[in-house]
C-alpha cells in the first residue's frame, strides 16, 4: 500500500482505470433502455375513441386508462403471422379504472389493444416489454 | 525568530508520534460519534416514517390489508417477482398470488399473478374502491388462431364483505369466502359476480357482458374506432 501511495503515477493510473470502468458502465446502462419498448397510444391523444390499437412492437404488457371515467379493457395480442393474432392476456375493470394486462412470457411481436366497456371516451394506452406488471 | 516556533512547539520524533497517536484516537472518536449519530438518526427516521405511514393508511383506507392488518403470508410462487413495488401479498389461490396496493396516485389496486401464465391489475380511485370495492375480469392466453382464453375474476373489497357469490351462465350459483379483502377465481362459464356491501347495497359485475364484448382479433396496428 505504502509503495503504491509513494508512486503518484500509479495512483493516477489506478484512478484513470476506475474512471474508464465507471464511464463504460454508465454508457452501458444508458444504452440498454434503447432496446426497451415503452410506447403510448393512440398517437392522436387526446381524442375520443371507443377502441385503439397500438403499432406493432416487441411487447409483454399493455396498460389502459379511461380518462373519461368509464370501464376499460387492455389486451395483449401476439402476432402469429398470416393475419392471426393470439390473445396473450386481457384485463378489464369497471368504473374509471386503470387496467393492465401482463403476459409474463418472453417478449414477442404484437400490439396492445384497449377499449371502453361502455361508450367512447378519452382513452390512453401504453405497451411495454418490461418484466414487472403494473 | 526562526527557532521561535520550534521552542514553543518543540518537534521531536517521540512527541510527533504521540501527537499522531492522539490525533488518530481523536479521529477515531469523531468517526465513531458520526456513525453512532447516523444510526440514531436512521432509527428515528424509520420510526417516524412507520408512524406516519401507519396513520396515513388508517386515514385513507377502509381496507384492512392495505393498512397492514392482513394475515402474514409468505410468497410462494415465482410470479411474485413481477409484482409492483409496495404491493402486499393478500392471498394465494392455487397457482395465483393476489396482491393489494395503494399507489402514489391515491388509487387502490388489485393485482393477480399466475406463475407460468398471464396476469394483470386494475386500479381505481381509493375513495371509490374503499367504499364499493373493485372487480377485475381478465385471463389468457387464448387460442393461437384468436379468441379469448380463460376467464378470471379478482376482487378487492372493503372490510365487512365476507364472501362473493358467483353465478354461471347456466344459473349455477356458488360462494367463495373473502381472504384478506381479496378473492380470485377462474371460471370460463362465469356470468356474474356479486357481493353485499356493509351498507346492505349489492354490487354486481356482469362478467359475461365484459367477456363477450372483447373481439376475437384486434384491429389493424395503429387504428382507432
Amino acid at each position: 500500500m505504502a509503495a503504491i501511495l509513494s508512486r503518484p503515477g500509479r495512483v493516477r493510473q489506478l484512478l484513470l482505470g476506475v474512471a474508464v470502468a465507471a464511464a463504460c458502465a454508465t454508457a452501458g446502462a444508458v444504452a440498454a433502455p434503447a432496446l426497451a419498448t415503452n410506447e403510448y397510444f393512440p398517437s392522436c391523444y387526446p381524442c375520443i375513441s371507443s377502441s385503439d390499437n397500438a403499432p406493432e412492437n416487441w411487447i409483454t404488457n399493455v396498460q389502459a386508462i379511461n380518462h373519461s371515467g368509464g370501464g376499460i379493457c387492455a389486451t395483449v395480442w401476439k402476432n402469429n403471422g398470416g393475419g392471426n393474432y393470439q390473445e396473450m392476456a386481457y384485463e378489464c375493470g369497471s368504473g374509471g379504472e386503470t387496467a393492465t394486462a401482463c403476459s409474463y412470457s418472453a417478449e414477442f411481436v404484437g400490439h396492445g389493444y384497449i377499449k371502453t366497456e361502455t361508450s367512447a371516451g378519452y382513452l390512453r394506452g401504453r405497451q411495454d416489454n418490461y418484466k414487472s406488471c403494473g | 525568530m526562526k527557532g521561535g516556533m520550534r521552542e514553543m512547539f518543540p518537534i521531536d520524533s517521540t512527541s510527533s508520534k504521540q501527537a499522531l497517536g492522539r490525533r488518530a484516537v481523536a479521529a477515531a472518536i469523531v468517526v465513531a460519534l458520526a456513525v453512532a449519530g447516523m444510526l440514531v438518526a436512521t432509527a428515528l427516521a424509520s420510526t417516524s416514517t412507520h408512524k406516519s405511514s401507519t396513520s396515513r393508511s388508517a386515514k385513507v383506507s377502509d381496507i384492512a390489508v392495505l393498512r397492514g392488518h392482513g394475515s402474514a403470508l409468505r410468497a410462494r410462487k415465482a410470479a411474485t417477482a413481477f409484482a409492483p413495488a409496495g404491493s402486499v401479498l393478500a392471498a394465494v389461490f392455487g397457482e395465483t398470488e393476489v396482491f393489494a396496493l395503494h399507489n402514489s396516485g391515491n388509487e387502490d389496486c388489485v393485482i393477480h399473478l399466475t406463475a407460468g401464465a398471464g396476469g394483470g391489475s386494475i386500479c381505481g380511485a381509493a375513495a371509490k374502491v374503499e367504499a364499493e370495492g373493485e372487480v377485475a375480469v381478465g385471463g389468457g392466453p387464448g387460442p393461437v388462431s384468436g379468441g379469448i382464453g380463460s376467464v378470471r375474476v379478482s376482487a378487492l373489497v372493503p372490510d365487512g364483505v365476507s364472501s362473493l357469490t358467483f353465478t354461471d351462465r347456466d344459473g349455477t350459483k356458488y360462494v367463495i369466502a373473502v381472504t384478506n379483502n381479496v378473492v380470485e377465481h377462474e371460471d370460463a362459464n362465469l356470468a356474474s359476480v356479486s357481493y353485499a356491501l356493509p351498507s346492505g347495497a349489492i354490487k354486481t359485475t356482469n362478467v359475461a357482458a365484459v367477456v363477450d364484448q372483447l373481439p376475437t382479433q384486434p384491429g389493424a396496428p395503429g387504428s382507432s374506432s
